[in-house]
């Protein structure tokens, strides 16, 4: 039979094994709690990206709409899942489109730019017309769509801008 | 007094162990603390951007709704009483039965707006009903929380 001597340091075999079981036990609940919380705080961090992209595309948007001249119909595909719009300004015309997911500006003919993040894709931009007798207005619908924990979320930002060079 | 250190046992004893297991465990509360406050303040900010999205589109909507005919939308209004803001298909309108389709709903309310024989903004002024001053409030469907207000005066500029 073991006996514990006088002297003797440290666990011996059993003390061992229990205390391993707690730490595994205590560790694995501390582990799943953390993980948890950091893919709950992913999720938050990707959604505030999305917030932010939609929040400044829509007010890039609403501000180009409302001090442009005028809507070249032509030039614009209105009332479609992935729309797009030129907006004729006193330079020349600005165009707002999705490539690849991507929302893209182009200003005056030049180089295209790139307005929301590659992480991100934007599922939708449905524009729509609104004519009264005196003014015209444009209705802008932007759906980002994004990855998270549990597969993916879409977060809709609308804008609506009354063009000010439409009122008499 | 000496301590004799030849007589003490080495490694943890369960006084320590539990003692550590404590901080351990009071340290992790602490980080997922400060996270899951991360996320609420996350979560209240994308209400406001959207909230505020939504004020500056029924700024606009209100003046699209009086270009196309004060006496048929602003004008019909009863001062007082609270209408959601309606995107229809090509316009919009006020409704007085409150949408739950969307995450986000907007509450109108109109009150009369007084000015003196000037013109100028006046509390004891005379009404002036070609005037109406709009209160514009953004909730959350979900639990109908209050999230922001603006307000707007809008006129009937085309006497329509």
């Amino acid at each position: 039979m073991y006996m514990k001597t006088k002297g003797s340091t440290g666990f011996v075999l059993v003390e061992l094994l229990v205390y391993l079981v707690v730490a595994v036990l205590l560790l694995s609940v501390i582990a799943y709690f953390i993980l948890s919380t950091y893919f709950l705080y992913s999720d938050t961090v990707a959604r505030s990206q999305a917030d932010r992209a939609g929040g400044a595309i829509i007010g890039q948007i609403v501000r180009e709409t409302r001090s442009g001249t005028g809507i070249d119909i032509n030039n614009s595909s209105l009332e479609s899942n992935i729309g797009y719009v030129t907006i004729e300004t006193t330079s020349g015309s600005t165009v707002f489109s999705v490539v690849d997911d991507i929302m893209q500006v182009q200003i005056d003919d030049g180089t295209a730019l790139s307005l929301s993040p590659d992480t991100q894709s934007v599922s939708r931009f449905y524009i729509t017309q609104i004519t009264t007798p005196v003014s015209q207005a444009i209705r802008y619908e932007l759906a980002i769509t994004y990855d998270i924990r549990d597969g993916q979320e879409t977060r809709t930002y609308t804008g609506l801008a009354i063009l000010r060079e439409s009122y008499d | 007094m000496f301590y004799d250190k030849s007589n003490q046992q080495g490694g943890f004893g369960t006084v320590e162990i539990i003692i550590v297991s404590a901080l351990v465990i009071t340290m992790t509360l602490a980080v997922s603390a400060a996270l899951v406050s991360v996320i609420r303040l996350g979560t209240s900010s994308s209400n406001q951007m959207q909230a505020f999205l939504r004020i500056d589109e029924s700024a606009e909507a209100l003046q699209i709704m009086r270009d196309t005919s004060w006496s048929s939308s602003i004008g019909a209004a009863t001062i007082g009483t609270t209408y959601y803001l309606e995107r229809l298909s090509n316009s919009y309108a006020l409704s007085s039965t409150q949408p739950t389709s969307e995450d986000y709903y907007t509450e109108v309310v109109f009150d009369e707006v007084r000015r003196d024989m000037d013109g100028v903004l006046d509390d004891n002024g005379d009404v002036d009903s070609d005037s109406l001053q709009a209160v514009v409030s953004v909730y959350r469907t979900a639990d109908a929380k209050f999230l922001t207000d603006g307000e707007f005066l809008i006129h009937n500029v085309y006497e329509n």
